[in-house]
């Protein structure tokens, strides 16, 4: 069954031959028996074929190419020559030694001068992440700063004099007069006996009668006596 | 071998009158394409001479698989979608009416014009057919011409230009009614060229 509206959709198609034969077919056989749809059909089609010549006919005269040709040989020469320079100038900088300073400089100034082609929305990504680690970085050091603000601390030196308790040792030499040790001074018998006995008791191998410091006064002065003569002038 | 994969591996080892031999042979269909596309005569001589640049640096890549022409126009459509880019960033991609036909004044400048547009009603079709493709955008001009200029099918222009089938059947449709606007064409077949013509200097 013919539809116009169907029909005339395919009409570029048909005319541009992108529409299978038998479908093709049908079509034109349909366009036998509807004159709107072939008149329309026509015009497609003669506009198409119009075009199709017109565009195929624009070619400039012969008198053009010549020159045309002899540009493009030149350029091409030209872009060879270009190429080859290249590769010489390539080929030389490995044979011959460059100086140590143009070898770190120029990967260093080739690396500084070269661009990177990135898709702009990866480089919008890159800039978003950037943006976002600074002002992280950028907040986090602002709550820093804020916490770290503490009343200053002043170190005060005082000097403060502790009583020091210090021990006094004091060396006391006693000397036992001999007169009274051998019982001039006699003041109290029963309790130098009794003393004397304990000593004995406790130092048995002694066979002299142990000193005692009974009745022996400390003395604040002490004076010292150089006593002259050795043991066996005492005897 | 045939000649022309000879003068292939002439070109590729570096021989430039090879190279020019068979651009020689390819350069009016290159031609006539960057000029329908770019629609002024020194560009379209040198978006097609950088045609020719390119495909004598990528030569050395040919490898058989394909004819040397079917390699080539790729590489032309490549060429001409930089192109676009570029010209697009430089200014706005429509042009004036008067501009065109200047720009097509001065391909007839160049030399008489030879074939289909040497008459006078035949060079008017071609001029409206200039400034209706001059009304559509970059892309749909370039699927226009890939399909009507080089024969072309639908599958095969979506293939080289990576868009859908469905991009390409719009895009020729809007296209053709643009073309149908300006030339006004309907009568029979047999004789558009002539009336659609008559239909411009009425």
């Amino acid at each position: 069954m013919h539809n116009c509206k169907t029909s005339k959709s395919n009409f570029v198609e048909l005319a541009c031959n992108e529409i299978p034969p038998a479908r093709s077919r049908q079509l034109l056989s349909e366009l036998n028996d509807c004159v709107a749809c072939r008149e329309e059909y026509e015009a497609v089609r003669s506009t198409v074929h119009v075009s199709g010549q017109a565009l195929r006919s624009g070619l400039p005269a012969e008198t053009f190419w010549p020159t045309y040709r002899e540009r493009l040989r030149y350029r091409l020469v030209s872009s060879q020559s270009q190429n080859t320079k290249n590769g010489a100038d390539h080929s030389s900088a490995y044979s011959s030694p460059m100086p140590l300073s143009s070898r770190v400089w120029e990967p260093l100034r080739r690396m500084a001068s070269s661009s990177v082609r990135v898709p702009v929305p990866a480089a919008l990504v890159l800039i978003l992440m950037l943006g976002a680690v600074f002002v992280v970085l950028h907040s986090r050091a602002q709550v820093n700063a804020a916490g770290s603000i503490t009343p200053s601390v002043s170190v005060e030196t005082r000097t403060v004099q502790v009583p020091v308790i210090q021990e006094k040792v004091i060396t006391r030499v006693v000397y036992v007069d001999k007169s009274r040790r051998r019982g001039a001074a006699q003041p109290d018998r029963t309790a130098v006996s009794a003393t004397a006995n304990s000593v004995a008791r406790a130092f048995p191998n002694t066979s002299q009668t142990p000193l005692s410091l009974i009745d022996f006064k400390p003395t604040d002065q002490v004076k010292l006596t150089v006593i002259k003569g050795n043991y066996k002038d005492e005897k | 071998m045939s000649s022309e994969d000879e003068l292939i591996r002439l070109a590729q080892s570096g021989d430039t009158n090879a190279f020019c031999l068979l651009a020689e042979a390819y350069e009016r269909r290159i031609f006539s394409l960057a000029f329908h596309y770019c629609r002024e005569r020194q560009d379209a001589e040198d978006l097609s001479q950088e045609v020719w640049l390119r495909a004598y640096a990528a030569l050395p890549g040919f490898r058989f698989e394909s004819t040397f022409y079917t390699w080539l126009r790729k590489i032309t459509i490549n060429c001409f979608l930089n192109y676009r880019r570029a010209r697009s960033s430089r200014q706005s991609e429509t042009l004036e009416s008067a501009e065109i036909a200047e720009s097509h004044t001065t391909l007839h400048n160049g030399g008489a014009l030879v074939g289909f547009e040497s008459t006078l009603q035949n060079r008017l079709v071609v001029e409206k057919v200039m400034q209706a493709l001059a009304g559509v955008s970059p892309q749909q001009r370039l699927i226009f011409l890939l399909k009507h200029q080089e024969g072309m099918t639908y599958a095969e222009i979506s293939k080289e230009l990576g868009c859908s089938l469905g991009t390409v059947k719009k895009s020729i449709s809007r296209t053709v009614a643009k073309l149908r606007e300006k030339l006004q064409v309907v009568e029979e077949p047999e004789n558009y060229i002539s009336s659609a013509a008559t239909g411009i200097l009425r």
